[in-house]
């Protein structure tokens, strides 16, 4: 255990955190609108890979391209879904919206098996493997860009939030629906397009790290969606900058854990911290509003 | 001895002192009046001494013994039954099981007895004919009375009764009157939070007067509201009252 | 009051119902012939009493009880561990997974009282518990790690739960499943039961009355825990193979969910026929479809799923009950 390898998996985990915490955003915003915990994100990450892959290899397009196209189109998607399937449940109880997100889960790792096959699929940039040196440490470009457009992205939604009449709304939204109701904000739009912008958030974060994964029907679900709702209660479920540390927390937390303890093992890790923090920060790290 | 004795009764949240060193004592049997302007902290008061919230100084006292950190439940069974100023009914169960889970009194009564109890209570509240409804189908009027009948199946020494009378039609309102003195006639110590005069008038024998938290009267109902104090926390304030 | 015919009331019409429905399992699977169908069989009523279990806490109670499956998985653990490594008999070890589960239940009531845990919170504690319990077993050396642990078995043995024959699986499933169904009846005839749906209702409206919220929360969990363990140390002897990615699924998970929540959770014969229907109906279409169109019955599953939420929000027995309401002149 040399100094440099520590080095190497916190940056390394610093560069995971970053898209952890891109990906947190989208389920806190959800969250914190709709109070409906998205058990379905993950698969609109895998969704996003999937159409930057067949962007790529169909067409040449790379990525960070048609990262803003797949943004859209996922959007749309997941507005669409929000429409047919989550908003004739919110009168009802929450097991049900809760399993109805499960539902959606289930359909859209069919979805894209039936599409794309169960076997991975890669995307291979010409300089998908090519790396630099950081001091002692050696990183991959990929990896780097997508932390480092995850983080911008993640910077500028929080200012949408906090700046835009439609940023507003959500926030007026999310914390008195009644209210907002009553100041003419459509709650029903709002949910509409938080959920649209949530998951399309989601698909953008995809398509940062299709580069540098293998993606298949349940990498989502197998990598993204643990750490996603770590996050998301470390943000407190709406906390936007909570979000991004939280992300970082995590991503250096899996990459020390793991480093410490083995691979095997790295999924504990970020399941522990979980446990940890719903017991004992269930106000998240900014003592944030709980449900 | 004394019912119910609070002594310098303080609750805050945060910035704000919504009850402000209240000190009252309530004599077994009485039926005491409570008012003061909306935001004067008499619901907060309820919920502290019914245990729903904790103060942060002061002592309350029943029969002597001393509720304050004990849960809602243990003051319950302790014998303080309370009405919610939201009605908060069982949604979902019928009239009668609003009332027979009431009458169990946390245990202490088998479900037998609890059934008897509750049919008695209800028809002492003239609910009889809402018997097998959803308590959630009731209309206001009905899941107030079930309310104050779900309360009094605990064979409560003290009953807190919260604004009952909000909503409800004048002839609605001299029936509830009707049921409160039934209530005292029966044995239980009521304590009146109203906003409603004729009603207040009509039952209290005593009569506490709150204003942003603090007691600012106390004494004979009809003597006590027309104190210059009383009078200005209510009429004094343009808008307010 | 005159007295109302047995039927007349809604919970034992229930309880005749879901125990004619064991008694008529049994024998169709007294007499079926395949192998094929009884494995069938067996499971779907390994469902059906684990839904009807569930709906203790999640039913009854309205407790979130997302994950479920941590206390499945620890019974059957339990009865793996204790049978190949220490020879305990397996019935006992019916009980003593049943007591683990109870013990677990207890210890998460504690904390997620204690720390004063929100609804949702408290759905994602238990979701995430059931995979900490999972990733531990993973590791484990003595549980064998990712590969579990193997029963061997024969010849058919009673004394050790053991068989070769399906058939006698079958009827002890049933009977386990009888006497859940027995305990969740028998809870909603007692004071209870009141408590429970008081809670569920309204926490505070109950602690108003003299409900201790948090004792019947924790009792709900503990009486659903323990069955799912008893239930889980079966499956042990009934598979005689488990491992933790198997018994801790969280797609196994929320597939026994899926019969009291579209059944009708407050209901008896909600999870039981839920599970009874929607069990064989999934393993049929997936045995139809499977493999190469596993990614179909994903699609399907899923779909139904969500419209089968959608169109039944409180489950198919509210329909039922309404039409026993009727059938009886209850009013």
């Amino acid at each position: 255990m040399t100094a440099e390898l520590v080095l190497q998996s916190l940056l390394l985990g610093v560069l995971q955190g970053g898209v952890y915490a891109l990906v947190a955003c989208g389920l806190t915003l959800i969250y914190g609108v709709m109070r409906v915990i998205n058990f379905a994100h993950a698969e609109f990450l895998t969704l996003g890979m999937y159409l930057a892959i067949a962007a790529w290899t169909a067409g040449g397009v790379s990525p960070y391209v048609a990262a803003l196209f797949v943004f859209a189109v996922v959007g749309l998607l997941g507005a669409a879904a929000q429409w047919l399937v989550i908003r004739p449940a919110l009168r009802h109880p929450q097991i049900n919206q809760m399993l109805i997100t499960i539902g959606l889960s289930t359909m859209m790792i069919g979805l894209m098996q039936l599409v794309w096959g169960p076997n991975n699929q890669v995307l291979n940039l010409p300089w998908s493997s090519a790396t630099f040196e950081l001091g002692a440490v050696r990183l991959t470009y990929v990896r780097t860009i997508a932390f480092a457009v995850a983080v911008l992205i993640a910077g500028a939604f929080w200012v949408f939030l906090k700046y835009t009449r439609l940023g507003m709304a959500m926030r007026a939204a999310s914390q008195n629906p009644a209210a907002a109701r009553l100041m003419g904000i459509s709650v029903q739009r709002v949910n509409l397009v938080t959920f649209g912008v949530g998951t399309g958030l989601a698909a953008l974060a995809g398509t940062l790290i299709a580069p540098a994964f293998f993606a298949n029907p349940t990498f989502g679900t197998d990598y993204f969606i643990l750490a996603a709702f770590v996050i998301v209660v470390l943000g407190t479920m709406g906390n936007f900058v909570g979000a991004l540390i939280g992300g970082l927390l995590i991503g250096i937390a899996e990459g020390v854990g793991g480093l410490v303890f083995g691979p095997a093992l790295r999924q504990l890790v970020s399941l522990l911290v979980f446990v940890v923090v719903l017991l004992f920060l269930p106000r998240g790290l900014f003592g944030g509003k709980v449900t | 001895m004394t019912l119910l004795a609070l002594e310098g009764v303080t609750k805050r949240f945060g910035g704000l002192t919504a009850v402000d060193g209240v000190s009252l004592a309530i004599e077994p049997g009485e039926i005491v009046g409570v008012i003061g302007p909306n935001g004067s902290g008499k619901t907060t008061l309820f919920a502290t001494v019914s245990g729903f919230l904790r103060p942060e100084a002061g002592a309350i006292r029943l029969d002597g013994q001393s509720i304050v950190g004990l849960k809602p439940s243990r003051i319950a069974a302790l014998g303080i039954a309370r009405t919610f100023q939201v009605v908060q009914p069982f949604a979902g169960l019928t009239v009668r099981d609003n009332v027979v889970a009431g009458a169990l009194r946390g245990g202490r009564e088998s479900l037998a007895d609890a059934r008897r109890v509750a049919d008695e209570v209800i028809a002492r509240c003239g609910m009889e004919g809402d018997r097998n409804k959803l308590a959630g189908a009731l209309p206001i009027v009905g899941r107030k009375r079930l309310e104050v009948a779900r309360a009094l199946a605990t064979r409560p020494k003290l009953l807190l009764l919260d604004e009952v009378m909000a909503g409800l039609r004048p002839t609605e309102v001299d029936q509830a009157i009707e049921l409160v003195r039934a209530i005292r006639a029966s044995g239980v110590t009521v304590i009146v939070v109203e906003h409603l005069m004729r009603a207040v008038m009509a039952l209290s024998e005593r009569l506490y007067v709150l204003r942003t938290g603090a007691l600012i009267a106390a004494g004979d109902p009809r003597e006590v509201i027309r104190r210059p104090e009383v009078v200005e926390a209510y009429f004094g304030e343009a808008g307010h009252a | 009051m005159t007295r109302r015919p047995f039927l007349a009331d809604w919970l034992n019409w229930q309880a005749v119902v879901a125990f004619g429905f064991v008694v008529v399992t049994g024998l169709a699977g007294g007499f079926a012939g395949s192998d094929y169908f009884l494995q069938i069989m067996v499971l779907a009523v390994i469902y059906a009493a684990m839904g009807t279990a569930w709906s203790i806490a999640g039913g009854l109670s309205g407790l979130l009880l997302l994950g479920y499956i941590s206390f499945f998985g620890i019974g059957a653990y339990v009865d793996g561990l204790l049978f190949t490594k220490y020879g305990v008999n397996p019935w006992l070890c019916l009980v003593i997974g049943a007591a683990v589960a109870a013990a677990l239940a207890w210890l998460i009531a504690l904390v997620t009282l204690r720390f004063g845990l929100s609804e949702d919170y408290f759905a994602m504690f238990t979701v995430a518990l059931s995979q900490v319990l999972k990733y531990i077993l993973l590791n484990w050396e003595f549980a064998g790690r990712a590969t579990g642990v193997y029963l061997t078995v024969v010849k058919d043995d009673f004394a050790t739960l053991s068989f070769v024959d399906r058939k006698p699986y079958l009827f002890i499933a049933l009977a386990l499943l009888a006497l859940v169904i027995l305990v969740n009846y028998a809870i909603q005839r007692s004071r209870f039961g009141y408590y429970l749906a008081a809670v569920r209702e309204n926490e505070n409206a109950a602690e108003a009355l003299g409900i201790d919220a948090s004792r019947a929360k924790t009792g709900a969990m503990v009486v659903s825990g323990a069955l799912a363990g008893m239930i889980g140390a079966f499956y042990c002897q009934f598979a005689t193979f488990i491992d933790p990615k198997q018994v801790f699924s969280l797609a196994t998970n929320f597939e026994m969910l899926l019969g009291p929540v579209l059944g009708g959770r407050l209901s008896i014969v909600g999870p039981v026929f839920g599970a009874a229907f929607l069990k064989p109906l999934q393993d049929l279409l997936r045995g139809w479809l499977g493999g190469e169109a596993d990614a179909l019955y994903l699609v399907i599953y899923g779909a139904v799923l969500m419209v089968g939420i959608l169109l039944l929000p409180k489950g198919f027995a509210a329909y039922v009950e309404a039409w026993h309401g009727r059938r009886y002149g209850n009013p």
